[in-house]
């Protein structure tokens, strides 16, 4: 066979693209955001000031005020650390979750397999944002009951993935030798086969920080996430679609907030994918 | 939307009878679409659950039954009671009965002729259940039926203010409601079936669209009065002001102060503001916690701006409050207005040794500008030092919390509506120890209820309107409530088909407002 | 027949989900802080009327002997009743169903029209300009808050250039009979042009809303699958024989990647269920969407988790549709593996 056929291409070297970059260093400059944001913000975000309400976008308030005469600019900036931290801190709970029960699955007997996969089943059939809803709904509205009900619906994606993963880590001849040394079961576990399928869930990561943050966005317009004053994007575009018709800077700013990291998150996963399988390249 | 069995019922039809049903289905809606110039649509917001006119304590309710029902007794526009439905009525010397006669000639809009035994049992129907309505005519006994057109009803115990009461207390037609019992005291047959003899009758719902047509059984001309009436429901409020503005609705209800600003000059729509009968503000536990003391309630009080929350929030429409009782209602007297004074506020609160104080208000979310009067005073009690934490909570769930004393929310926000022009209710139902559901402070003294009870008794009116504000003098002072603002209520209506709904009627919180054709040149 | 077999698994599968719901459902309820019983009888009820509810409801009986008759319950359609309007609520999301049911056809129809045609030229001309382009708009599209979305289309095209209407389903007096509880299908069959193009005008805003993010998943997937066909050792005759890139993608990819694309279309079409959440109320529609944001905004419990219920029980529905029609796509099929994931 003389076709060099594109899966069998050699693994590229870390010679990134202007392209990669450029999505690289957006996400570290949100991440940065999150970061700082509540400390440099001033502390008049929560403070209403009705003399200045409603105010269109000018050279002083940047994305004009909202209906609390609160600069609109330095609340997103005050909220993206709820916003984007919130997210990535459902992600991690429900890939600790998944993990459990993934690791569970692959070393428990097989009936505890068998039963926590159909558990996986079912939780992958149920549309999460409907369930979310009614979990957020009987915890009652916060930010913290929507981060709740998004881990506990957002985790067998994670869990039947790594299965997947650790199913066929444990088959490796690695495995099977420090299983023939005596290392116990549990210690092959986490030391060796755990770390080794985590790198399928980085590529998964990034895509699931866009994927939820647009989640989490929409539980808080709903009115079950985060409540006011909170800065929270979602939560600002909540309260502000009242008052669009005469203030549409109120609600685009927020919502274009969102879309700038939820698209960034989104390449970077686009990004991650095709290095991981260049038969996607463009 | 809630009227499944139509839909289902028109399907089955369609499928038997095919073409023949659909055409004549198609003739009806037809009819209805080229009546537009007869039509008058009104939009407002929030569901109609059931046109049971037992649930005509509920706005948008009250907003049909008032139109297919008509009561015993309403008001003129100074606020006198006179007959609709009776004819003539007296009160007994003892306060504890009233004789009526009803109207002759009156029909429901079956041909029937509504007699005194319909009012029986309306008002009979409404003491077994005791929901909705019942809470206005609590002191009811019972009806002693002279003949068809004379009847006394009696009271449990004296009291000057039942009359006024029965203005929303809708008879009902016995024969239709027996007829359709149930097991549920025909409540369900009553949701979605009209059985009144008020000026328009129930022809469909349709969705959100609830159409009423002129009934002719009704005792007054039509007039310039429109054809049909439909009710529009529709949350949002800026939709509303634009199908007003390109004419597809002729009122619009529920609309947000800002979006009626901004509709206010353009050709063919008007709006105009009336007296207020709802005064918003916020209601607090004044039986236990922080809130039970009086000084802690008026640092509260003397730490919002009012000013910027009517201007900034409202609009600058409605006015600044000056005591508990909405501006609608007669009987006020003359209270400074509260202003703003942060070190007035923490010398209170010093005073009260109530410092790094923590308080939870609730507030409805489904209206906007609660969150926006929450969310300044949340900024506004951070000046004095006060944290205050805001909870969410839905009205029904809230009724719910009333029910036991114990469990009354620290601070509530709320819009409190007058029904009735008598200050006497208002003030009894509010204000008084014991009215569980309605007591929404959990407020008690002892003075204040004397002084009510004294008025209840006085058949006099300008004498119970001086114990009314003896009445009122003190419970500004305890300040278990504490009032934003008053909302003007306001008309915003297509002025090129509708003469002005407000100007020469009775408010609409008291009595429907009667919609009127401009005459065609 | 080894498909039956395959089918009758995935029904039980079926049936076993929407078993794990039910039980979610049933916890959750019992979670609720207060009284199910005074709830449940509303605010003005009189102990007596609390206690005949519960024993209506069988609260007094023990939980195991309450989750049996929630099941039952259940069985029979009773999805609970909504406390604010005192219906059942399956009797309210019935009346609704159809108009959602509307809507979600034509953003599929509109989002399958534009992901095909993008998908096909994208794997054709694989790593030119079009492919990158198209493959970015494809991510933006899929990480638009819907809400958001939807409020800034309302804004623009309703507010502000008025080009199309900007909320409800249809305009005064052109309402057909209601014979479907679908405001375009009712017009048609009425025979009503005006009232068809009217309903249209009110839903294409909405069913774009949908069709963006639908077409940029199909899209991703579709280009995916069809570059992963035609790297496969099984293009390499065709490639040999001299076939055009565009042929190749059309008579042999094309084919090969239809079972993915619909298994994830199923997936789609009932995350738009969930979606309809936070568009329908933007645009005022009615709704099994707008019903459970209500029910959410009016703190209506009850109401919410049957909604939730019978979502779920329309999701899998749709689901199983979509796994059974791959199915028969797929004579091949082996094992268990119907499934393409959802994010």
């Amino acid at each position: 066979m003389t076709l060099v056929l594109p899966t069998a291409a050699p693994r590229r070297k870390a010679n990134f693209t202007a392209y990669e970059l450029t999505v690289f260093g957006v996400v570290a400059a949100l991440f940065l955001l999150a970061l700082i944001g509540p400390m440099i913000a001033p502390a008049d975000i929560y403070t209403s000031n009705m003399l200045e309400t409603l105010f269109p976008p000018s050279a002083e308030h940047w994305l004009g005020t909202d209906d609390q005469g609160r600069d609109i600019f330095w609340r997103l900036v005050a909220g993206s650390r709820l916003s984007l931290f919130a997210t990535v801190l459902v992600v991690i709970l429900y890939s600790i979750i998944g993990m459990i029960v993934a690791t569970l699955a692959t070393v428990g007997p097989r009936w505890v397999d068998e039963l926590l996969m159909r558990i996986t089943d079912i939780g992958l059939s149920l549309p999460g944002l409907v369930v979310s809803l009614g979990i957020a709904t009987v915890l009652g509205p916060s930010l913290q009951s929507g981060i709740i009900a998004l881990a506990l619906t957002g985790w067998p994606m994670t869990a039947r993935i790594l299965r997947t993963t650790m199913r066929r880590t444990m088959e490796q001849p690695f495995v099977e030798g420090a299983r023939i040394l005596g290392v116990s079961r549990t210690r092959l576990m986490l030391k060796h086969v755990l770390p080794n399928s985590l790198d399928v869930l980085i590529v998964k990561w990034a895509g699931d920080i866009s994927f939820t943050m647009l989640i989490l966005a929409g539980l808080s317009f709903i009115g079950v996430g985060a409540q006011p004053p909170s800065p929270e994007w979602g939560a600002m575009i909540s309260g502000a679609r009242g008052y669009m018709s005469i203030a549409w800077w109120a609600v685009a700013a927020p919502g274009a907030a969102i879309v700038i990291n939820a698209v960034a998150f989104a390449l970077l996963a686009d990004i991650l994918q095709v290095r991981r399988d260049p038969s996607l390249q463009a | 939307m809630q009227y499944a069995h139509r839909p289902m019922a028109r399907l089955r039809i369609a499928g038997l009878a095919g073409v023949v049903a659909l055409s004549a289905l198609l003739a009806g809606s037809s009819v209805f679409a080229a009546d537009r110039v007869n039509t008058v649509i009104v939009s407002g917001a929030g569901s109609v659950n059931t046109l049971d006119p037992i649930a005509s304590n509920y706005f948008q309710t009250n907003d049909l039954t008032s139109r297919t029902y008509s009561p015993l007794i309403t008001y003129d526009v100074d606020l006198n009671v006179v007959g609709d439905l009776a004819s003539e009525y007296k009160v007994a010397d003892d306060a504890q009965s009233i004789a009526f006669t009803l109207r002759d000639g009156a029909k429901f809009h079956d041909g029937t002729p509504v007699t005194s035994k319909d009012v029986a049992y309306t008002l009979d129907r409404i003491k077994r259940l005791a929901t909705g309505v019942a809470a206005y005519v609590d002191i009811y006994d019972s009806t002693e039926v002279t003949d068809d057109r004379h009847f006394t009803v009696k009271l449990t115990k004296p009291s000057a203010l039942f009359l006024t009461s029965l203005s929303r207390i809708y008879i009902i037609n016995s024969g239709l409601a027996e007829a359709n019992v149930g097991s549920d005291d025909a409540q369900a047959w009553l949701a979605a079936n009209d059985a009144g003899s008020g000026p328009y009758k129930l022809t469909s719902i349709n969705g959100n669209d609830v159409i009423i047509d002129w009934a002719d059984t009704y005792w007054l001309d039509r007039g310039d009065r429109p054809m049909s009436l439909v009710f529009r429901r529709v949350d949002e409020s800026a939709p509303k002001r634009d199908e007003l503005r390109i004419g597809n609705i002729d009122v619009g209800k529920n609309i947000q102060q800002r979006d009626l600003d901004s509709i206010a000059n353009e050709p063919g729509v008007t709006v105009v503001y009336g007296s207020a009968p709802t005064v918003h503000g916020i209601y607090f536990n004044a039986s236990t916690g922080p809130t039970a003391d009086p000084r802690v309630r008026k640092a509260i009080r003397l730490a919002y701006d009012y000013e910027g929350a009517l201007a900034g929030i409202h609009r600058g429409k409605g006015a600044l409050p000056s005591g508990p009782m909405p501006d609608a209602l007669p009987c006020k007297p003359d209270f400074p207005i509260v202003a703003r004074d942060l070190d007035g506020a923490k010398a209170l609160l010093s005073d009260a040794g109530r410092s790094n104080l923590t308080l939870t208000l609730r507030f409805q979310p489904a209206f906007e500008e609660q969150v926006q009067q929450a969310t300044l005073l949340q900024s506004n009690l951070k000046d004095i030092g006060v944290t205050l934490n805001l909870e969410p909570i839905a009205f029904p769930n809230y009724l719910q919390m009333l029910q036991d004393p114990a469990q009354i929310p620290q601070m509530m926000l709320l819009g409190e509506n007058s029904l009735f022009p008598d200050p006497g209710v208002f003030l009894t139902k509010t204000f008084m120890t014991g009215a569980t559901g309605t007591n929404r402070s959990g407020y008690s003294n002892p003075k204040v209820d004397e002084i009510l009870n004294t008025a209840i008794g006085t058949a006099d009116a300008d004498a119970r309107c001086e114990l009314y504000k003896q009445a009122e003098t003190i419970i500004e002072d305890d300040s278990p409530f504490m009032p934003i603002w008053y909302a003007g209520s306001y008309a915003a209506y297509r002025s090129d088909r509708l003469a002005n709904p407000i100007e020469g009627q009775v408010n609409g919180n008291f009595k429907p407002l009667d919609y009127v054709l401009l005459k065609k040149e | 027949m080894a498909y039956l077999r395959l089918i009758s698994q995935r029904l039980v599968m079926t049936v076993l989900t929407l078993w794990g719901l039910a039980t979610l459902v049933f916890v959750m309820i019992k979670l609720i802080p207060g009284d199910e019983a005074q709830v449940a009888a509303g605010p003005g009820a009189s102990p007596e009327q609390v206690a005949s509810v519960a024993k209506r409801l069988g609260l007094d009986m023990p939980v195991v002997q309450q989750y049996l008759n929630f099941l039952l319950r259940l069985l029979r359609g009773d999805l609970g009743t909504s406390v604010v309007s005192s219906k059942p609520v399956l009797t309210e999301l019935a009346a609704v169903l159809p108009s959602t049911i509307e809507l979600m056809i034509l953003a599929s129809i509109i989002g399958t029209l534009v992901a095909f045609p993008m998908a096909l030229v994208a794997a054709t001309y694989r790593g030119k300009a079009f492919d990158g382009i198209t493959r970015i708009i494809a991510v933006t599209g899929g990480a638009m808050p819907a809400f958001w979305l939807a409020l800034m289309l309302q804004f623009f095209f309703g507010n502000v250039w008025r080009i199309t209407p900007i909320s409800g389903q249809h305009s005064f007096g052109i309402s057909s009979p209601n014979l479907t509880g679908m405001p375009t299908l009712d017009a048609l069959l009425a025979g009503d042009m005006v009232g068809f193009l009217d309903a249209m005008a009110y839903l294409i805003l909405p069913a774009f809303v949908f069709a963006i993010p639908f077409a940029a998943q199909v899209f991703r997937l579709l280009r995916a699958s069809l570059l992963g066909v035609l790297a496969s050792d099984m293009m390499l005759p065709v490639r040999a024989k001299g076939a055009s890139t565009s042929r190749m993608v059309l008579r042999h990819a094309l084919p090969n990647s239809l079972l993915p694309t619909v298994s994830l279309m199923g997936v789609l079409i009932g995350g738009m269920v969930g979606g309809a959440i936070l568009v329908e109320t933007v645009f005022a529609r009615r709704g099994v969407g707008s019903f459970l944001a209500n029910s959410v905004a009016l703190k209506d419990t009850y109401a919410v988790l049957g909604a939730v219920m019978f979502v779920g029980i329309a999701v899998c529905l749709v689901n199983l549709v979509a796994d059974v029609i791959t199915l028969m796509l797929d004579p091949r099929i082996r094992g268990a593996q119907f499934r393409v994931g959802a994010k």
